[in-house]
Parts: C-alpha cells; structure tokens; sequence
C-alpha cells in the first residue's frame, strides 16, 4: 500500500496509463490511508462510495481507451467548491447543511479528465484564516511534527489546511485549494508541499463561494512541482459563467516543465528582507545561491509599497466579504434561526450561524463602506492598491521573477495562535501583495528548521507567467531535495 | 480614530448580527487595535492616483444575454429551509 501512496500524481498517472496499477487500487490505498489519519481531521467529508465509483469507471475508461489526462487519479477537494450533490459547507455553521444542485468549473473540469473524488476538505470558515482554527469541524493537525517535542498540534496552516495536511500525510495524491491572501501558499509551506496561486482570472471563480472576488483564485497543492503543473493545466479554463476569467493562450506546464533559469533575472525585494528572522534569511541565502548557481543573475530591487500591501488588504477583503456574505440570510440556502419579524429571522441566522473571525471581518467591511468612512478607508485602499499594482510592474521591467520567503516562519502549534488578530494577519505579509496586484505565486518547499518543520521560498512572477513560476521552482526543488513525509 | 460601543453596535446592526455587552466590547477592543493599525495608510500619499485610468486589469468579458438555464424551480427550491407552493417563506413583511 505505501508504494502506492509514495506516487506522486504524474508517476501515479503513468503507472495507470500503462496498467502497471490500477485506480480501484490506488483508491482503496488512499481511502484506507484517510481512515488511519483520521485523526487529522483534514476531511470534513469523505465520499468512498462515489470514489471507488468512479475509480471503476476510471479503470474501465482506461482499459477501452477513452482514458481522460488526469484518468483514475484520487484528488481531494477544499469545501469551498460547489460539488453537485455532495454537501459544500466553507466550514461555516450557515451552511452547514448546503448541498448544491451545480458543479464549480473548477471541479467539473477535473472530473472531466477522469480525475477521482475523494472528499471534501476542513478549511477556516470562508477562507478567513491562517491557522485552519477557524472551522466550524474543528482545527486540523499538521502532520509535522517538532523533534524537540513530538506531541505537540501544530497547525497546518490556512485557510487550506485540510487540502495541506491531506496531500503531506498522503491522504490525497493532490488537492485543490483556493488564495485569497496567502490560502495556498502558507499551508503550502507549513506543510512542506508546493502550492502556486495562478494569476487572477486563470481559473474559473465559478462554484467557489466567495469571499474577496477581487482576490480569490483557485490553485493546487501538490508533493512536488511536476504535480503541480499537471493540476493546474486541468483547473484552469476560460468560461463565460465568471466575467473576471481571463482568455489565455493553450498551455502545457508540464510537457513544457523544464528545470531552467539561465539567463534569467531574479530579484530579490529588499523590504521582504528587512526583519527577517536568521532562519529564513539563510534560507533565502540558500534559494539565491541555488538560481546563482543555475545560471540566473540575482538583482536587489524595491517594492516600496510592500508596508501598506496588509493594511490595504484588511479594507478590501473584508469590504468585499461583507456584500458576497450578505447572501446568508436563512432564506433562500443554508440554516435558518427563525424570528418574529424578517430582520429578526436575518439577525439571528447571521448571529448563530457566523463564526468569530467572519463576524469581525463582515462588520470591518461594513464600517469601511458605510457613509462617511467610505473614502477614508475604501477608496483611498483603492488607490493605494494601485500603488502596489504599480510597484510590481516597474519591478518587472527589471526583472523577470521575484524570490521572497513564504512566511515568516514554520509552522506554530494550536495552542500558540496570537490573540492578538494583527499578529496573526502578519502570516500573510509575504503573500498578500501577489493577490493585490492579481499576479502568479508559487511557494516550493526549501528546507527545514531547526527544529525539523518545512520552510517555503516564494516565487512571483508577472501576470501569466505560470511557465516561468514552475521552471524556476523546479531548480529550487532540484537544489532543495527537500524530505517529503513518506508514508 | 476610537470606536465607541455605540458605533459597534451600529456596525453590528448594518451587520445584521447582534451583539450582547460583552461582545460588544470583545469587538470594540479588536476593532479599534486593527482600525489604528489600518489607519498608517492614511500618511500614503494617492493623490496622484486616478482610479479610472488603471491600465493592469484585464477587460471583463461580457456573454449574450440568452437564457441558459431554464425551468429550475425545484433545485432551486431544494436547499430553500422554508418555502411553500414553489416560494420562499419568510415572516410577514406587510402590515
């Protein structure tokens, strides 16, 4: 079983495409693999029945010759895309009972392609978080552990945490995920796995539930940059249902994966450096000696606007989550907490079926737009985000990629969240500019601390520059080797 | 700037979510830590920043204006938590 489960997702399709395994398998390993690591708490819902299905019909598929690009391969999927007919809750109490009657683009263009439903994913309620402490299913245990003590939770991140830890503990060949500020990224580098948040307007919002549209893109997560360049070739689609899809030239990441930056010119933002800790500063010292060695140039540069990039988000996010959240209303989908008038039955939905963190982001958003703070805060965070915009592409004119560390630092145990929620925003301070200015990130896992944990390097690259992101990532992970957990 | 409990329960009331005391202060403490730390942005000099001419996001695209999805009362209805003869029931709105 555990030389299924060692597979990454482009040995694993070879290994079917050539019969050497097949999907019912591979399936049964994974399911078997899901309920041994239970305890994770990564899935909120898992759907074996329809799996081993679907497994089946991958085989037979496979066995006449029809078989799809991403054929019989088990994938779990974040809880925040619509899957028709299996419950989609973003980890909130409001929709706890949800089960859409439509498929998110997304998900839809995986099935497409053969690929196998294994389960929904924990995730912070509505993508707001970094810690996955934000579900109403309860935190998810990050399956690395510190050797200097063994026992203590850590968390994996978030607001993906499910989709990280699930693919790290081998409970997934591969998931997806979705970033908003650094949803992708973050878990990704908590966990030890590649993640890439594509350019904005890539892959399909369509079915995905929303938090900051301006923001959120969908994204993989993978063991290793090859897996990631095959997933998201098969997320990504042009499609009419999302005004903001973008229409980009056909690409093939990963016939075109080529571990390969000779030439290039990398720049390395000095305010990103700027306090950072030893740990990751070595770390950053490492990736750029890496590129040197490869042949790429390493330039200093300036994104002035970097300080303003979270304060900037901390508007617009929330002011978009307040008008994509007040759908929730206990009328027409999700729970309802009755009342004696309608604005009671609103009051009391809202108030029983919200947890903490959207609470305090909806009534943000709600100040920042309401009469006479509206540009004090929302419009001047307009302009400022403009700023940032602005600020990458005179840096591109420069150079070719950005190098920066994902995080801070690595992964923090359960019971060491600030409670503070500043410092806990402060996750994403490397992150947060990529979804302000719409462009491409990928987070390649680099090495470890001290202590054991994972550590990731980050990517950037202008917008649909994805080729480039996975080129240069792969002579990271070449360098890096980084120890994936084995089953 | 300070929010006062007054304002908090003015947000929370635009919020459609109510707040008892305690709450109330549990959200005017944070509120009032995140607004101060939002608040550096106004030193941020805009004025040369026109929001009209932003040349770094793409076009959206727009579809025809035809009918794609017709006739999907019952799953529309399917998730609704009250509804009766095809309709969403809610409490009584006119007098």
């Amino acid at each position: 079983m555990s030389d299924l489960l060692n597979l990454s997702l482009v040995e694993a399709r070879d290994a079917l495409a050539t019969k050497k395994i097949s999907s019912v398998e591979l399936t049964s390993a994974y399911l078997k693999q899901m309920e041994a690591k239970r305890s994770l708490n990564a899935y909120v819902l898992e759907t074996p029945e329809l799996a081993l299905a679907g497994a089946k019909a991958s085989d037979e598929r496979i066995q006449s010759g029809t078989a799809g690009s991403l054929e019989g391969l088990p994938l779990g999927i974040k809880d925040l895309y619509c899957t028709k007919g299996i419950r989609t809750t973003a980890c909130s109490k409001i929709l706890s009972n949800f089960v859409p009657t439509y498929e998110s683009t997304v998900t839809q263009n995986l099935w497409d392609q053969g690929a196998v439903c294994l389960g929904k994913l924990n995730m912070d309620e509505f993508a707001m978080g970094s810690t996955n402490l934000n579900s109403c299913f309860g935190g998810v245990e990050n399956p690395w552990k510190r050797k200097s003590d063994p026992t203590k939770k850590l968390v994996p991140g978030g607001s993906s945490g499910g989709s990280a830890a699930a693919v790290a503990a081998r409970m997934a060949l591969a998931t997806t995920a979705s970033d908003t500020g650094g949803s992708i990224r973050q878990p990704a580098a908590f966990c030890g796995l590649v993640g890439i948040k594509p350019t904005y307007g890539l892959c399909s919002r369509w079915g995905m539930v929303a938090f900051a549209s301006s923001l959120d893109q969908a994204g993989p997560l993978t063991r290793n940059v090859a897996d990631a360049a095959l997933m998201l070739q098969y997320m990504v689609s042009f499609d009419d249902k999302d005004a903001t899809s973008i229409k980009s030239p056909e690409q093939n990441y990963h016939a075109n994966l080529k571990a390969d930056v000779k030439g290039m010119r990398i720049g390395v933002p000095k305010e990103y450096v700027e306090g950072l800790s030893p740990t990751m500063q070595a770390l950053l010292d490492k990736g750029i000696q890496w590129l040197k060695d490869a042949g790429a140039e390493i330039r200093e540069v300036s994104l002035k606007t970097t300080p303003h990039a979270l304060p900037t988000y901390y508007i617009i996010a929330p002011a978009e989550a307040t008008a994509n959240l007040a759908r929730y209303d206990g009328v027409r989908y999700g729970a309802r907490v009755e009342g004696g008038s309608l604005d009671e039955l609103y009051e009391n939905t809202r108030t029983a079926g919200f947890g903490a963190e959207v609470k305090r982001r909806i009534m943000i958003g709600n100040y920042v737009l309401s009469s006479g703070y509206y540009d004090a805060y929302y419009l001047r965070a307009q302009k400022v985000r403009q700023l940032i915009k602005d600020d990458f592409a005179a840096a591109f004119n420069d150079v070719d990629l950005l190098l920066t560390p994902t995080t801070p630092g690595a992964a923090f145990g359960m019971d060491e969240v600030p409670s503070d929620p500043i410092a806990m925003y402060l996750q994403d301070i490397y992150t947060v500019t990529v979804n302000l200015a719409g462009l491409p990130g990928i987070s390649i896992p680099a090495g470890l601390d001290d202590d054991g944990l994972p550590l990731g390097l980050q990517l950037i690259g202008p917008a649909l520059s994805e080729q480039r992101l996975f080129n240069a990532g792969s002579v990271i992970e070449a360098a890096a080797q980084f120890p994936y957990l084995k089953d | 700037m300070t929010l006062t409990p007054e304002a908090i329960k003015k947000v929370a009331k635009l919020s459609r979510l109510t707040l008892n005391d305690d709450d109330t202060a549990y959200y005017q403490a944070q509120l009032n830590g995140i607004f101060n730390w939002i608040d550096a942005l106004q030193n941020v000099d805009v004025s040369k920043v026109d929001l009209t001419v932003d040349q770094t996001t793409p076009q959206m695209h727009e579809r025809p204006d035809v009918v794609t999805a017709p006739n999907r009362v019952t799953e529309v209805m399917s998730n609704a938590p009250a509804s009766t003869h095809d309709m969403f029931s809610v409490p009584k709105v006119v007098e």
